[in-house]
């Protein structure tokens, strides 16, 4: 079995750990884990209550998100108190886009320096690098103030009990409301964020955001005269694929094999689905088959660009605005991004699909991943544990008040432009506002895009038409030891033989033996973990 | 037909010449065109680099937004300044403490020279890895240091076995008569010995300078102030993220496209190595074959 550096790293990071802390971070961890299971579910999750401040122009519920047709014209300033303690706060992060500039040459790091009442002294790592810089400061026992923990970290709850401070005593159930924009976060999202019986961390919500379903150019379409596509099965898919594929002309309908949407066409859960205490991984599912099929008939009717299997996502993303593909399948997160990037002009416009069956009727899309990290606080942090959240609440201040303004957007003039009451970022408000505050906490993402109100009528229409039928991943909140440190491994097989089916270089008939490998490799033991997690906390009721 | 003979080698038919001649073509279009079409991305229109799917060879005029973008707000200049002071003193350095470690070790007098070696030679085959590293660098207070960036990989154990091979083959009875004339060791390094190892030194050096230039994981491990990162790190940020900058998902002004700013960081990034390059090509082939042949 070939060692790569991260699996190297993950391994060491449990040895010098167990080095430098004197604790083995896997002590106690397989001997309490059903009682750990249960005591989660003891555990009261902080009460929402929704911040009632803004009125949404595109009133969302507990899974829709809100919609805004402009930036209200006279945000609330919903937080007076600065609510730092005057003293430096470190805090360790991913960044998703370029290094910013540092500190001392960032007029918004300063501004927010400032409103903090702290200066914030960020420690950043690109996304692909930031688990090597992780494993190797808590190997290291330099842990900042306030980290980012990826959700996939290995023996996490082993991790935050040695290294986090346990926030129940301060979030638990009516205790949340003195921090009212951690309170705004909705409940679902603090299931992700409960560990050995206790709060361990603040949520960076994600889900709707994060739903993922193919995105198409509408203006390339209507072209076409094509102005409402709504396949009604995989038959009228291909069909629409195969029209808006012009191979001589540089044209394909698909900037890559959709196949999490064909997936779903085919009636794959999302992830892990739960019936009477049984879990059943998405890749058991029968729909596999199906599914591989139809990708395959995809790349056989040439409407998949060809070069797809090697691009990378900014490729696959040129390819869109530049009208080389049609469809691309992504979030609500990377429509928004679309627009950044037009070059196509004022016609540009994204929408949607729905999901129907492969052979008729409506699919069940599956929901986005709830998180996207948690945010714990070091255990040898010098500052307050109140001090930290209110940090974090300050950070989670929603769309609508002059907090978020100022965090997304930064100081008008300088990082925005207004547009009547809607801020424009300029080029040095990008590059100067990235430097990965988003990661703290964060209220959930609203609907909306300065001067194009358009755009979040059309997400909010998607999102009302899918969100009865959305399907959610059942091992959320379910900690599994395997998947955590195995699951990568064992899934990253499935993939690349996903890719040879799509690719014609194997049968689809290999999948069913490959899946038996990936449930001996690890995925029975997966199984047997969630299911005994999920016994474990049915049985706390 | 007589063969045309040339300083006694017989030219070959021009059949043969202009198949040759062809396959040089091949062979030289095959390297200089993907290096034309980095650079003209790098200077390409938005709409051309996305209609074309990425890469253009003929751009429709030139911009060089992707490098005003590159270089606005001052990372990337101060990244350089970074990357050159480190790959300027870790190399000095470097030099100085490697000549130092294998004029010693190469001297046959020297009685602690074989237990050294071994030292020297154990840190080649068994590298501490990360954490134990990451540990000392922390011990010794040089986090957030930019001599975390110097000091962890000032020695290099391959480069000191080169350039004791090379010193071990330097002509005894020079030394000897230097030390005949009243010269103590450091002079006769100093004043024989290194004057003789040019051609070595210019290798070692470029090798050491190299790994400087290019060197980017310690920066991430040791460096949490991002203001202290080198260049390759900076722009790793940008390759590796695949998205341009984060908050773009907002709405702004046009931004240039990560293809076009992809290909200019290439060319930042391939710039001051292929300057350097022919000033010490001359002594490349000689200084590798000699620290080579014999060890």
């Amino acid at each position: 079995m070939p060692v790569s550096r991260r699996s190297f790293l993950g391994g060491g990071l449990a040895a010098a750990a167990v080095a430098v802390t004197g604790t083995p971070l896997l002590a106690g961890c397989a001997s309490d884990k059903k009682n750990s299971a249960a005591a989660n579910l003891a555990v009261k999750l902080p009460t929402y209550v929704k911040y009632g401040e803004i009125k949404p122009d595109l009133p969302g519920t507990d899974v829709v998100l809100d919609g805004f047709l402009k930036y209200p014209a006279n945000p609330v300033k919903a937080i007076t108190d600065k609510p730092g303690d005057g003293q430096p706060i470190t805090f360790m992060t991913n960044i998703p886009g370029a290094i910013p500039p540092a500190e001392d040459k960032n007029q918004f790091w300063q501004a927010l320096n400032d409103r903090l009442g702290s200066e914030l002294q960020i420690s950043m790592a690109s996304n692909d690098e930031y688990p090597d810089k992780f494993a190797t400061r808590v190997a290291g026992g330099d842990l900042p103030d306030i980290i980012n923990i990826p959700t996939t970290t290995v023996q996490l709850p082993a991790l935050l009990k040695a290294k986090a401070m346990d926030l129940t005593e301060q979030l638990s159930g009516d205790a949340v409301k003195k921090y009212p924009f951690l309170a705004n976060i909705p409940t679902v999202y603090w299931k992700g964020c409960v560990f050995n019986g206790g709060i361990y961390g603040v949520p960076v919500p994600r889900g709707m955001s994060r739903t993922t379903l193919p995105l198409y150019r509408a203006d390339l379409l209507a072209a076409k005269g094509i102005s409402n596509p709504a396949p009604k099965n995989f038959e009228d898919f291909l069909a629409l694929c195969q029209e808006m594929t012009a191979a001589r002309e540089n044209r394909w309908a698909w900037t890559r094999v959709p196949l999490a949407y064909l997936r779903q066409m085919a009636d794959v859960p999302n992830q892990w689905k739960e019936e009477g205490g049984k879990f059943t991984s998405f890749y058991e599912a029968e729909g596999n088959a199906d599914a591989l099929e139809a990708g395959r008939k995809m790349v056989e009717a040439g409407v998949i660009n060809p070069d797809s299997f090697s691009a990378k996502a900014s490729q696959r993303k040129q390819w869109f605005n530049g009208g080389i593909a049609s469809f691309d399948i992504d979030s609500f997160v990377a429509w928004n991004q679309y627009y950044s990037d037009n070059t196509a002009g004022d016609a540009f416009s994204v929408n949607m699909l729905d999901v129907p069956g492969l052979n008729g009727g409506q699919a069940k899309p599956w929901m986005g991943a709830a998180l996207n990290n948690v945010t714990a606080f070091s255990k040898d942090s010098k500052h307050s544990v109140d001090t930290l959240l209110k940090i974090a609440n300050w950070m989670a201040a929603p769309f609508g008040t002059e907090e978020y303004l100022f965090r997304k957007y930064g100081l008008e003039g300088r990082h925005y432009a207004l547009q009547g009451s809607d801020p424009v970022p300029t080029k040095t408000g990008i590059v100067e506002t990235g430097i990965g505050t988003q990661y703290i906490s964060d209220s959930a993402l609203a609907l909306y895009w300065p001067g194009k109100p358009d755009v979040p009528q059309k997400q909010h229409a998607i999102q009302e038409k899918i969100a009865s039928r959305l399907q959610y991943d059942a091992s959320y909140g379910l900690y599994s030891e395997t998947m955590s440190k195995d699951g990568a491994r064992i899934n990253g097989v499935l993939t690349d033989l996903e890719n040879q089916i799509l690719q014609g270089k194997k049968p689809v008939s290999d999948w069913a033996p490959a899946v038996k490998t990936w449930l001996s490799s690890g995925g029975e033991k997966i199984r047997g973990e969630l299911q005994d997690a999920f016994a474990a906390a049915a049985g706390g009721k | 037909m007589s063969q045309k003979i040339v300083q006694g080698v017989p030219m070959p038919g021009w059949p043969m010449r202009a198949f040759k001649g062809l396959v040089l073509l091949v062979f030289c279009a095959a390297v200089i065109i993907p290096f034309v079409g980095v650079i003209s991305t790098s200077v390409a229109p938005n709409k051309q680099i996305n209609e074309s799917g990425g890469l253009v060879l003929f751009p429709k005029s030139v911009n060089f937004a992707a490098y005003e973008s590159l270089f606005a707000g001052g990372v990337v200049t101060r990244a350089l300044f970074v990357s050159i002071f480190v790959t300027v003193v870790g190399t000095l350095l470097s030099l100085t403490v490697s000549c130092l470690l294998a004029y010693a070790l190469s001297r046959p007098g020297f009685s602690a020279g074989r237990p050294i070696l071994l030292v020297v030679l154990f840190s080649m085959l068994f590298s501490p890895g990360i954490i134990p590293t990451y540990l000392v660098v922390k011990g010794v207070g040089l986090l957030d240091s930019i001599w975390a960036l110097i000091v962890p990989t000032m020695v290099s154990a391959f480069n000191v076995i080169v350039l004791r091979a090379f010193f071990m083959n330097l002509p005894n009875e020079i030394t000897e008569s230097a030390r005949i004339d009243g010269a103590g060791e450091l002079k006769t390094f100093g004043y024989i010995v290194l004057p003789l190892s040019k051609a070595v030194l210019s290798v070692i050096g470029l090798f050491y300078a190299v790994a400087y230039w290019n060197a980017f994981f310690s920066a991430l491990l040791y460096l949490n102030d991002s203001k202290l990162w080198p260049l390759q790190l900076v722009l790793r940020t940008y390759v590796i993220n695949d998205t341009q900058l984060g908050s773009a998902e907002l709405g702004t002004e046009l931004l240039p496209p990560q293809a076009s700013i992809q290909m200019a960081i290439l060319v930042v990034s391939i710039v001051p190595i292929l300057i350097i390059y022919p000033f010490l090509q001359r002594h490349f082939a000689k200084g590798v074959l000699t620290g080579a042949v014999k060890g």
